[in-house]
């Protein structure tokens, strides 16, 4: 019996193996097993996994973990920089419970900028679930109690500073997220859908059909990405609500997409379906929705999904891309992009450069997409070292 | 199920002038420039309860057969009857709906047990597929007859739930039968089933094969192309160069008596020691010609050390001898030669008593 497990290192030393109802102390690992344990190796992708678990719940809960809403606006605090929370008084060196000193906006007459300077008189306690705005928790739950938030609420607070219109840029990110994050599901999920269906058709069939596929697919291709991207969002008529703008924005993203994973998904096929397993299916009559079933897509699976992972990140920096330039999801929408485009102008870097905070977020889950991706695209092949 | 007149009557499987030509394309509208001849004109009859070897080497079209009787592939042209208690079937124009009853009858076992086992399916729903697809039992009925089987190829039932990566090479292989004898079916084509294996798992799944047939009655067509295997195991030997048979024999014979220039040159191929030292023989050099632009005449003239003028124009039609109608040689000067033995019968049957 030792045989069976000889040479290839599947085994973990801890429990006694019922099944083989051996003595020895070793296991035998399943495919799945060995799968987990070697992502659990790869520090970086569990890391860059659990980053994009809490971003994700974050946006998700964006009501309760934003101390405003996104279209929450204070026209006394225009453009304010970001305010520090204190634990200690920066005069008498005491500690306190987390507080704020609240901005005052003051003209400068030789500028005419408008310049914030702390009101030291003033301590504001930051409280934590604090009752403010009310909002509706996934969309559908009213509530009224915010993760953090000022505890007066004539006194607002801008941890990462405020738009043109006095709006907080840290809740606006967090809706924002909403919008961004979901369109590279979504898009990816129409990648998927489109690309695996195409790409199995072609290469299983061949013939005429995967002839005019590929044709077409090399036609897409052959346009640079972010001007076809952009001719075909200038395409979404302006006088779409701002929902079926965010839909059109989607599919135009999926567009290019598709053609990606259709053809490793045909490439796949193409190989698979010359396996003997195949050829065994077939000879004892399996039907073809049967092979692709059974033997196509259980050896396809791990592939698609390492292909979507990071395409993803592409989706999500095509709509930010997009948004920046003004042709994405349109206002009162919030996304990302759409924040960066308070950054489009040298002067407001400038002046304002709390307006590039969205860029962080962008650069922190586009980087955890890829590394999730490379991690799982390691696991996918578990007997390699 | 369409019956077809049978030539020869006590035939299992009767193939007669098969032949499967692949169409090359090229260019960019795929026009067809050429054909593969890979099949070209093959007759041979199987006969129930008997294994049938099948020899050349890689290139001749032996595994190209083997799938025809499956139906992996569709021949382009020819006859491949195949009894069943309804009556003789042409396999070879059947559509996939008619076919599908015959398939619970031929079975087919693989080459490479790494890549004929579905590395995502345990090893029970491996075995258990075609009972699945012919609908065969309940869940509950194939699950018992899966275990059954298990401990049939020597393999014990609590590998139900392995995974092919778990298993040995041989296990693999042993595998791989039980899912081809899982709906009982009266013909199995073996395509190299022990070439990957070492050779002591080589010994171990050809005499389970050997058991298996005895026991079930099966009828089997070894393709092979090491002769020391075929010779184990089969009853009769055809060799195949180049798409046609050259010889046709029982397997005594055919290494006893070889009739074929070919059969002798595979006969030299096996190392053997003489006296206490290395044989040294005619071996055959290069490679097989294309099957795309075989040579005229015998196919093999380019490469026999005997051929003469006539080998290169005409071909030669697969001849039983005279003196023994068992054998059927494709060669036009079989009665000139005298080609040497891989042993002469003496050697046999010194062979024979040293193994008693």
């Amino acid at each position: 019996m030792n045989r069976l497990t000889g040479g290839f290192g599947l085994f973990g030393a801890r429990k006694k193996n019922v099944e083989l109802g051996v003595q020895d102390e070793y296991q035998l690992l399943t495919v799945r097993q060995l799968m987990i344990r070697k992502f659990l190796r790869n520090r970086m992708a569990l890391l860059s996994f659990i980053a994009l678990v809490i971003i994700y719940l974050v946006t998700l809960f964006a009501g309760f973990f934003a101390p405003y809403t996104a279209r929450d606006a204070d026209s006394k605090l225009t453009y304010s920089p970001p305010m520090t929370i204190r634990l200690q008084d920066p005069e008498t060196g005491h500690f306190h419970p987390p507080f704020f000193y609240p901005l005052r906006g003051k003209r400068n007459m030789e500028t005419f900028q408008l310049e914030y300077v702390e009101e030291r008189e003033k301590r504001i306690p930051v409280q934590f679930f604090v009752k403010g705005e009310p909002y509706k928790a996934l969309g559908i739950i009213a509530w009224d109690v915010h993760l953090f938030g000022s505890s007066d609420p004539a006194e607002r607070l801008h941890i990462m500073g405020s738009d043109v219109r006095g709006r907080d840029l840290f809740s606006r990110i967090i809706y924002g997220g909403q919008v961004s994050l979901s369109v590279g599901i979504f898009g990816v999920l129409i990648t998927i859908a489109v690309g695996s269906v195409i790409g199995t058709l072609s290469g299983y069939y061949g013939g005429v059909f995967d002839n005019v596929v590929q044709r077409v697919i090399e036609t897409i291709r052959s346009f640079p990405q972010l001007p076809l991207w952009m001719a075909l969002a200038a395409a979404i008529p302006p006088q779409w609500p701002p929902e079926w703008v965010y839909a059109g924005i989607v599919v135009v993203l999926a567009f290019i997409n598709w053609t990606g994973l259709s053809r490793e998904v045909r490439g796949l096929v193409l190989s698979l379906k010359e396996r003997d397993y195949v050829h065994a299916a077939e000879a004892s009559g399996a039907s073809t929705a049967r092979i692709v079933r059974k033997h196509l897509i259980p050896n396809m699976a791990s592939h698609i999904i390492v292909t979507a992972t990071l395409a993803v990140p592409v989706t999500i920096l095509g709509e930010s891309a997009l948004s920046f330039l003004g042709i994405g999801v349109r206002p009162p929408m919030v996304s990302w992009g759409l924040l960066l485009n308070d950054a489009i102008k040298i002067q407001n870097i400038v002046l304002y450069p709390w307006t590039l905070f969205p860029g962080a977020f962008i650069l922190v889950a586009v980087i955890a997409y890829n590394f999730l991706g490379d991690g799982l695209r390691d696991m996918v092949d578990p007997f390699s070292r | 199920m369409t019956p077809v007149e049978a030539v020869d009557a006590g035939a299992i499987l009767e193939i007669r002038d098969l032949r499967l030509h692949f169409p090359i394309k090229a260019g960019l509208l795929k026009k067809t420039v050429a054909y593969v001849k890979a099949v070209d004109g093959v007759s041979f009859s199987v006969y129930p309860g008997e294994t049938v070897g099948l020899v050349g080497e890689s290139g001749s079209g032996k595994t190209t057969i083997g799938r025809c009787i499956v139906r992996l592939y569709k021949p382009t042209t020819g006859y491949i009857g195949f009894r069943t208690s309804e009556g003789v079937s042409d396999i070879a124009n059947l559509d996939k709906r008619e076919l599908q009853p015959i398939r619970r009858d031929i079975q087919m076992l693989f080459q490479d047990p790494n890549s004929s086992l579905n590395a995502r399916m345990r090893v029970g729903d491996i075995i258990a597929e075609p009972l699945e697809i012919h609908a065969i039992g309940t869940a509950d009925e194939r699950r018992s007859r899966v275990e059954d089987l298990l401990e049939h190829v020597g393999l014990g039932a609590e590998m139900y739930n392995r995974y092919p990566h778990q298993l040995s090479g041989g296990q693999r292989q042993r595998v791989g039968v039980a899912r081809a004898l899982s709906i009982e079916p009266r013909l199995v084509i073996c395509d190299e089933p022990v070439s990957a294996l070492d050779v002591s798992v080589q010994a171990q799944v050809l005499n389970l094969l050997a058991d298996l047939q005895e026991e079930l009655g099966l009828t089997y067509v070894f393709i092979a192309h090491d002769l020391s295997v075929v010779e184990y195991i089969s009853d009769r030997v055809m060799v195949m160069y180049l798409g046609k048979l050259m010889e046709t024999a029982p397997t005594r014979k055919i290494f006893e008596r070889p009739a074929h220039p070919y059969t002798e040159a595979l006969l030299n191929s096996i190392p053997k020691r003489v006296r206490g030292g290395h044989r040294k023989r005619f071996v055959l050099t290069g490679d097989i010609p294309s099957p795309v632009n075989p040579p005229s005449g015998c196919v093999f003239h380019t490469r026999c050390q005997y051929a003469k003028d006539i080998c290169k124009t005409e071909s030669p039609p697969l001849m039983p001898l005279p003196d023994d109608p068992d054998t059927s040689v494709a060669c036009h000067l079989v009665d000139e030669l005298s080609l040497s033995p891989y042993y002469t019968s003496e050697e046999r049957a010194g062979m024979e008593t040293n193994r008693a």
